[in-house]
């Protein structure tokens, strides 16, 4: 069933991909510096094109996030990976605003938020804008329900109307009878899913999850993962996911955006990446990351024309498979027969992959 | 082997006698607890300061001084301080051997001290190794600046009038105070309407308060105090409070305590007013909480009468001043405690709120204030019981109530009735304590029984 979400998942990836038009958020050469000088330091930076570490000593100052241009489409999981300091949060607090940035724009909806004032502001957050955090920040002294309806009572939305929508919020959460409890009173897990339920109660085009599983054990973790992507998947929001963790990040994300450094190294769908890494640094990442679903035939095949490791097969009692198989499909094949599997792209045999091709296929190492 | 014996870096740390040093690190190293020094000795506290170590130092410093002056005083001024003697020996040969016993001490705490700080230096080279020859004359110059004035001052039973007393300049401080007795008297005659206005408002709502408290039938406030106590804070403080509320009774306490609650309550409704703003804006505001909290410290241990003698100047005798003696002295609590409770509510819960669209009102209102609750209570009842606290002051300004009772039984030393009325004004805080307590800890048991 997983796979079968992931896969959905991908598929409208592509979709969304095709109609560039339609991007949501925009951060535009955003660039983020703490500390006592704060222009002065980010001037020296661009010009000099220091590193964190001599702004750190130069001026006191971090750099946070240093010239990120990203465009994120209506509907899509972007997720924003990066190891801790590397300006992830920061970028993410951008978007509403809760971070002013030094240098840059931030474009939502066509609409530069830098220009609004602090109501109107307040509104988008209420209305257009969910908030998910790694900490959940839950109010203690409320009930989950009020804590659901906190956004809307903010808003000033009659108490009959904010509480059956929390109670709505509750049930695709699957805390259905929960409402009275205190967050102190619900598992890590529990608190995590009144905090999604709180960030979906305005119905806002927009999400924005701050490393919302982090702070869970990896089981919670998972199960949470799959309850966000059967959820994403039925309410589509365009999706902004910090996560430092690389799996997570392809397990969720339509796209993916690398940081380092406070800036954004690379950006692209999973298999992209896993295919193709930019760097040394972010091949070091994709290196445990397991290749079994992200990559296809056509990965790893040996064109037909070259037909060197077909000497001596009968190629009639060979196994076959289709080019766009994932490598899960290959193995399923291989583990049947010693003989290669051939390829075919509509009902033309296009490829061949032996075992070795595939062997080192899985563990991403080129054939030697 | 041991950090004690790595060689090159004990030679650089000791600089000389590294073999000794190495050999006494050793065994210190194998549980024996003290080893003798003999160049600490000799050289006393000097060694102490060339070997960095301050804290030996400054212990040798004063022991001997101490040791150096009682050896002195016996020898040299027997007249003054014995009556025979065979006292003055006695105290003359004690003194040596308390010298010669901070010596050993010192001799004796030498190789471990030294041990500490050179595993200290091991984990943070920044701290200085070898010997310190800039030390050692640090360590002679607060030799030279501390011992001859002080031996000189207690070995001799005369000495000059300068070196006896701080040379006061006594004619500044008489102008200092006389022109402050004249700003008062000035600001007394200047802002009277002001201060009339004040003593009116004050006036106004205590004599009301105190009409509710002392006019409403004895039956009937009682029935209501054991009621709140009930509802609030259970059974066992209700009986609590009716065996209280019986002793003032019986021994005719009830309308002055009634006066005194009229008091303390007027006097706290007043200092909530001012400082739960005054609060919230010290925890927004860090210039603000910088210009206040000097002011709070000053109100809260400054003698109480010191500040009684100017509410008086403005505000006449009576209950107004009392009040207002009262206000000061119980406001700093209040204010300092709601702004640490609100500093206290964690940054991302006050995040959440904005990153849903909360305005700082609301923040305030809905976030802040109740999470800050807790402190707040604390702020409260701390602001009650020093109200209470100065209740026996404000009675010799003419406040009356309890305090009017301890004040003219410690004029007459009455003792017996002046225990009876500070044990009333005792059970008044005790009550007022453990029902607001009970508020806190009930409302607590209510939340968990939900689950």
């Amino acid at each position: 069933m997983l796979d079968q979400q992931l896969h959905h998942a991908r598929a409208s990836s592509d979709l969304v991909k095709h109609n560039v038009a339609d991007t949501v958020i925009e951060c535009r050469g955003v660039w983020k510096v703490f500390g006592p000088r704060p222009q002065e330091c980010l001037r020296c930076v661009q010009r000099e094109r220091l590193g964190q570490a001599e702004a750190l000593k130069r001026f006191d100052c971090v750099v946070a996030v240093a010239g990120v241009d990203v465009e994120i489409f209506r509907g899509e999981i972007f997720c924003i990976m990066g190891l801790s300091g590397s300006g992830k949060s920061t970028l993410v607090r951008h978007i509403n605003r809760l971070i002013e940035p030094t240098a840059g724009r931030i474009i939502v909806n066509t609409e530069d938020i830098s220009s609004k004032t602090a109501a109107e502001m307040r509104r988008l957050r209420a209305k257009k804008m969910g908030m998910v955090f790694q900490n959940m920040a839950l109010l203690p002294h409320r009930t989950v329900r009020d804590n659901i309806a906190f956004g809307l009572e903010l808003r000033g939305i009659p108490k009959e109307q904010r509480l059956s929508i929390a109670e709505e919020k509750l049930c695709l959460v699957r805390l259905q009878g929960f409402g009275n409890h205190y967050p102190d009173q619900l598992s890590g897990g529990m608190q995590q899913r009144v905090g999604l339920a709180r960030a979906l109660a305005a119905d806002p085009d927009i999400l924005l999850m701050d490393e919302p599983f982090s702070a869970l054990d990896p089981l919670i973790r998972r199960q949470l993962q799959d309850q966000f992507l059967e959820l994403a998947s039925r309410v589509r929001k365009t999706t902004v996911f910090i996560t430092h963790d690389l799996d997570e990040a392809i397990r969720l994300g339509d796209r993916i955006g690398i940081m380092r450094e406070g800036q954004v190294i690379q950006i692209g769908t999973p298999s992209q990446i896993v295919r193709n890494p930019k760097d040394s640094y972010v091949a070091d990442f994709v290196r445990g990351i397991s290749r079994l679903k992200l990559l296809a035939a056509a990965d790893i095949m040996e064109p037909m024309d070259s037909d060197v490791s077909l000497a001596g097969v009968d190629v009639q009692l060979c196994p076959r498979a289709r080019i766009d198989d994932d490598l899960n499909a290959l193995v399923d094949l291989a583990a049947d027969t010693d003989l290669p599997i051939i390829i075919a792209d509509d009902d033309r045999d296009v490829g061949v992959v032996t075992k070795r091709r595939l062997l080192r296929g899985i563990q991403g190492k080129p054939l030697t | 082997m041991t950090v004690a014996t790595d060689t090159p870096a004990l030679e650089r740390f000791v600089e000389y006698n590294a073999t000794y040093y190495s050999r006494a690190f050793h065994h210190l190293s194998q549980h024996r607890l003290l080893s003798l020094n003999l160049a600490a000795l000799f050289g006393g506290p000097l060694w102490a300061a060339a070997r960095r170590l301050w804290g030996l130092f400054w212990f040798g410093l004063f022991g001997e001084l101490l040791a150096i002056i009682l050896a002195g005083r016996a020898w040299l001024l027997p007249e003054a301080e014995f009556q025979s003697t065979e006292g003055h020996r006695s105290t003359f040969i004690a003194a040596l051997c308390l010298f010669v016993v901070v010596r050993l001490i010192e001799a004796l705490l030498a190789n471990t001290a030294y041990l500490r700080r050179y595993e200290q230096w091991r984990i943070d080279n920044s701290i200085g190794a070898g010997f310190g020859g800039r030390h050692l004359l640090a360590g002679v110059g607060l030799l030279l600046a501390i011992y001859p004035l002080t031996i000189y001052r207690f070995w001799n039973a005369q000495i000059p009038a300068e070196l006896a007393a701080f040379p006061a300049a006594k004619g500044f401080a008489k102008a200092t105070a006389n022109s402050i007795s004249a700003l008062f008297d000035w600001m007394t005659i200047k802002f009277e309407a002001f201060f009339d206005a004040v003593t009116a408002v004050i006036r106004l709502i205590l004599n009301h308060i105190d009409l509710i408290f002392v006019t409403t039938p004895w039956p009937v406030t009682a029935f209501l105090i054991l009621l709140i106590a009930w509802r609030l804070a259970g059974w066992r403080v209700t009986v609590f409070t009716l065996a209280s509320l019986s002793y003032l009774g019986l021994f005719g306490f009830w309308e002055k305590s009634m006066s005194t609650l009229a008091l303390v309550v007027t006097s706290v409704a007043i200092v909530l007013v001012l400082a739960l703003p005054l609060g919230i804006w010290c925890a927004k505001s860090r210039r603000m909480e910088s210009i206040l909290y000097p002011v709070l410290d000053a109100m809260q241990t400054l003698p109480t009468f010191v500040y009684l003698i100017p509410a008086i100047a403005f505000f006449s005798i009576g209950k107004t001043p009392g009040v207002i003696a009262t206000i000061i002295f119980a406001m700093p609590p209040m204010i300092k405690l709601t702004a640490l409770g609100i500093r206290q509510v964690p940054s991302h819960i006050v995040e959440a709120a904005v990153a849903y669209g909360g305005s700082p009102t609301q923040i305030l209102f809905k976030v802040e204030l109740p999470l800050a609750k807790p402190a707040i209570m604390t702020g409260l009842n701390q602001t009650i019981m020093m109200s209470l606290s100065m209740v026996v002051i404000a009675a010799l300004i003419g406040a009356g109530g309890l305090g009017e009772d301890v004040t003219r039984a410690l004029q007459f030393l009455q003792k017996g009735q002046g225990i009876l009325a500070g044990l009333a004004i005792v059970l008044c805080a005790m009550v007022i304590d453990r029902v607001l307590q009970g508020v806190h800890t009930r409302s607590g048991r209510n939340r968990r029984d939900n689950m």
